[in-house]
């Protein structure tokens, strides 16, 4: 005769030491969970990994003066921007470290007569919208608000088909760091997977402060070691090459000098249409409505920070367009019309026919040097004619100039 | 599918539950069908590779198997076929780069390139080796698999399809007969080697890799002993990679109810390369031994066969892990190695005292030490990824190229100040050795640690215990990302 069912159970964990293991590490979670010791770890205290939201939040953050312009979005608009930085500036331009936007800056002051505008370049590469507004909900809060945040949107910053989930970006999970809020949690994860992971991390104190107690453990190691290391010569390992900038690249790490625009770099067209096909194979409807939300998301920061939103509409190439799913660039470009007509924003549409693909392009999506020049003028001359746009600049400045941070006094 | 994947870990206890649910009869489907699964999870196609050399052999079996008087002839062609479609997927490019650079040098012409992309499919150095080994021991006189489900589950098990250990089918078949249920101890088993095996992988060989990249990227700036550590941290790093792959294999397979052959017994503990060879990579050395040495002629034909016999048994295992002449001359090292072990054998055998010495405690300490750094130094050609880099590298560890002003035991790298890692390197490298010598002890002398059977309220606490600290240390220092094993490009 066999067993009953909860005697057969009760055996099993007293004899599997692999079941007993499992149910202490289940007991040490619970008692974690509810006593949380690790508690909340500066993100600025530890170490972290040198990601690009790594370096420019940390540029970001570093500016004295509040930012006046900021661009938002994925490589399309932080290739262009720093390309064309280079050749404006006639100078190497470090884009790890540098994010000024000298072209843009000069161009609206010629149309306005403002001065000492700040413009900071924050795309990164593969930013979706979600993205953008984790920058602005982490790190445009209080006096780092800027006084106009430019929403760049091509058709993928809505919809990637090589994208799932908006909380498993590496930018989102570093700027996540930075806020605890409460809004972002629903919209994090479309897809079981990504629930998944949520759940899975969620419910594992080790899991979900791993980073944090590496970083900590770290710390507590490499001040205890400083005296002993402080005798030994200085390491050739801390010269960094141009291979171990590639290796660490690979890690997803950045490193200074990884990323240099110089001013005489011809660039040629390079057809990587492969790329573009798959990433608009199919309409994605749940990454886009998705997308749609972290938009509202972001459009929302903007109102409660005191930040002037303005959408562009990312120049599309031909070929981009060619290899678009049908109906994906029709659905973005009536959608963003949309929004801005709704929610009053100002909107300015980039995508006429003034782009002349094989100069304007590196390739399906990106713009060169030359293409970055003709997005950025336009953009300077509809921020400089926009009343709503040129009135959040001026009084910024006239609010600093009263405030006696800008050379006036009081 | 990665073993260290997310994906792994919802597919494997899918498959538990669904085979051990399943009747007995219909757990060859189940299993042949999560194979498949988990083998085309990737790319699809690939599956259709290994169900036509799957389909191929099956048949060709039974024709080598019925051959009467052109036996050999037919086993032979089997044998081509299969090396052909390896030597095809896996040396292509390699042998075009050589015929061309060849007919450059030699005619000046070059050779037009080939004209369509090849695609390595994943483990097909192990199951082609299966199939190889199945069609000897059918030309041997072994009766040929006659349910084709059975068959095709051989090269296709999932646990050990993409990078072994090579299983022989004689083990493996019958093992599909045996009704059984999974026992208690299976189950901890296979667990606590799955858990080990991702322990391996993600917290030691993952970051050692970390400095053997550092190192590796510029040998030029270090010292001959930042070298040296550079050279023991990736011989411990393909040990913990590979192995690591072993156990989750070994696990997986044991969750099912089956026994696969073990590959590795402390390898580093050996006194000679030859036995050293024994220890790594054991189905791997048996089978180059079974359907290489022997058919070669082993050492019957006397010493200079024997020698030749051993350096092309090298020298193929080298190249069998990579189309390159890194691998080749990886293999080759290890073979000259190997030949000078068997002549100083031979020499020492003829002298007594000699004899006596090499008996002691103490050689064997010293055998261990230097195979051990013959091996690190041999293991150099697997990692450079050029001859001009190995050679460089293979210098400054014989101190023929020394940096200026630096003693014998400059160590710059453990000041780096990137990574805690590269402080505690020399600690974690002795702490390493240490590990193994007292799991080689506990497994000469069972008991030999009284605190590993202690028990608190009758229940034992030790193996509950390092249950837990593995699964927090693997929550805690598993990385979002782990790379994918290094055994899988071989």
């Amino acid at each position: 005769m066999s067993k009953p069912k909860s005697k057969q159970v009760t055996d099993f964990l007293r004899d599997s030491y692999v079941a007993q293991g499992f149910l202490l590490v289940a007991a040490i979670n619970m008692v974690l969970l509810l006593i949380n010791p690790v508690g909340r770890v500066d993100p600025e205290a530890t170490q972290s990994v040198r990601t690009w939201a790594w370096w420019a939040g940390k540029d970001y953050r570093q500016q004295k003066e509040p930012v006046n312009v900021l661009l938002l979005g994925s490589s399309f608009v932080m290739n262009p921007t720093w390309l064309n930085e280079a050749v404006y500036r006639n100078q190497d331009v470090d884009l790890v470290v540098d994010h000024r936007v000298h072209y843009l800056e000069d161009r609206i002051k010629e149309k306005t007569g403002l001065s000492n505008l700040k413009c900071f370049n924050f795309g990164l590469p593969g930013a979706m919208v979600s993205d953008q507004c984790m920058i602005l909900k982490s790190m445009c809060k209080g006096d780092k608000h800027p006084d106009v945040a430019v929403l760049f949107m091509a058709p993928r910053d809505l919809m990637d088909c090589r994208f799932n989930n908006a909380g498993l970006s590496k930018h989102f999970r570093y700027l996540s760091k930075f806020t605890e809020d409460k809004d972002i949690a629903s919209l994090q994860f479309n897809d079981l997977n990504g629930r998944f992971t949520d759940i899975f991390s969620n419910a594992i104190y080790f899991k979900t402060k791993a980073q944090d107690i590496q970083a900590l453990a770290a710390q507590k190691v490499r001040t205890a070691m400083r005296p002993l290391v402080a005798m030994l010569p200085p390491s050739p390992l801390d010269q960094k090459s141009e291979e171990d900038r590639r290796n660490v690249f690979k890690r997803d790490e950045i490193e200074q000098g990884a990323w240099t625009a110089h001013p005489n770099t011809p660039y040629w067209y390079v057809d990587s249409s492969a790329d573009c096909k798959h990433r608009y194979k199919h309409m994605n409807d749940e990454v886009y409505e998705n997308q749609k939300k972290w938009l509202d998301l972001a459009l929302a920061t903007c109102r409660q920070e005191g930040i002037k939103p303005m959408i562009v509409h990312v120049p599309s190439s031909t070929v981009a367009r060619q290899c678009m799913h049908e109906g994906i660039y029709e659905r973005h470009a009536a959608y963003l019309e949309k929004v801005a007509r709704e929610e009053g924003i100002p909107y300015l549409n980039l995508d006429p026919v003034w782009v002349h693909e094989k100069q304007d392009f590196t390739d399906w999506g990106h713009m060169s040097p030359s293409g970055g020049a003709k997005m950025l003028s336009a953009l300077g001359d509809f921020i400089a004619a926009n009343q709503e746009l040129e009135t959040a600049l001026a009084d910024s400045q006239t609010n600093r100039k009263v405030a006696g941070k800008d050379g006036g006094t009081l | 599918m990665l073993f260290n994947s997310l994906a792994y870990m919802i597919f494997l206890p899918i498959v538990f539950l669904i085979y051990w649910k399943s009747p007995f009869r219909l757990r060859t489907p189940v299993l042949l069908l999560a194979s498949y699964v988990f083998y085309m999870w990737w790319q699809p196609i690939y599956g259709l590779l290994i169900l036509g050399l799957t389909v191929f052999n099956y048949f060709y079996a039974f024709a080598v198997d019925r051959a009467t008087d052109r036996k050999k002839l037919v086993f032979s062609l089997g044998i081509a076929a299969n090396c052909i479609t390896l030597g095809y997927f896996k040396y292509a490019y390699f042998v075009h780069d050589i015929a061309s650079d060849a007919s450059k040098l030699l005619v000046h012409k070059e050779i037009p390139s080939i004209p369509f992309d090849i695609i390595l499919p994943l483990g097909i150095s192990f199951f082609c080796f299966e199939f190889i080994h199945y069609l000897f021991e059918v030309y041997r006189g072994a009766k040929p698999v006659r349910s084709f489900m059975e068959f095709a589950l051989f090269p296709a098990f999932f646990p050990t399809q993409i990078a072994g250990p090579i299983k022989r089918f004689a083990d493996f078949i019958p093992q599909l007969h045996t009704p059984r249920n999974i026992t208690r101890q299976d189950f901890d088993e296979g667990v606590e080697l799955i858990l080990f095996g991702l322990f391996k992988k993600v917290v030691l060989a993952d970051h050692l890799a970390i400095v053997v990249n550092r190192c590796y990227a510029h040998p030029d700036l270090l010292t001959g002993a930042d070298l040296w550590l550079a050279a023991y941290s990736f011989a411990w790093q393909v040990y913990f990679d590979f192995s690591g792959y072993t156990d989750i294999a070994r696990g997986s397979a044991k969750l099912l109810g089956f026994s696969v052959p073990i590959n590795f017994d402390l390898p580093f503990l050996a006194g000679s390369i030859t036995e050293i060879w024994r220890r790594w990579h054991i189905s791997l050395s048996t089978w180059l031994r079974d359907y290489l040495f022997i058919p070669l002629g082993g050492s019957k034909f006397g010493e200079l066969v024997t020698l030749r016999n051993i350096m092309l048994t090298m020298i193929i295992g080298g190249f069998w892990h990579g189309a390159g002449l890194n691998y080749g001359a990886w293999g080759a090292s290890l073979g000259v190695l190997m030949v000078a072990h068997r002549l100083w054998s031979k020499f020492y055998a003829r002298n007594e005292t000699l004899t006596k010495i090499i008996k002691t405690r103490y050689y064997h300490v010293l055998a261990v030490f230097v195979t051990w750094h013959f091996w690190c130094m041999s293991a150099v050609f697997m990692r450079a990824e050029n001859p001009e880099k190995a050679f460089m590298v293979i210098r400054k560890l014989l101190y023929l190229d020394r940096i200026p002003d630096t003693s014998f035991f400059h160590a710059s790298i453990v000041s780096t100040s990137d990574s805690i890692l590269f402080q505690f390197l020399p600690l974690i490298l002795i702490g390493m050795y240490a590990m193994q010598i007292v799991v080689s002890k506990s497994k000469e002398t069972p008991g030999i640690m009284p605190a590993l059977n202690l028990r608190l309220l009758g229940i034992p606490v030790f193996k509950p215990a390092y249950m837990a600290l593995l699964l927090v240390v693997l929550f805690i220092w598993s990385p979002d990302f782990s790379p994918q094993f290094i055994y899988f490009q071989f």
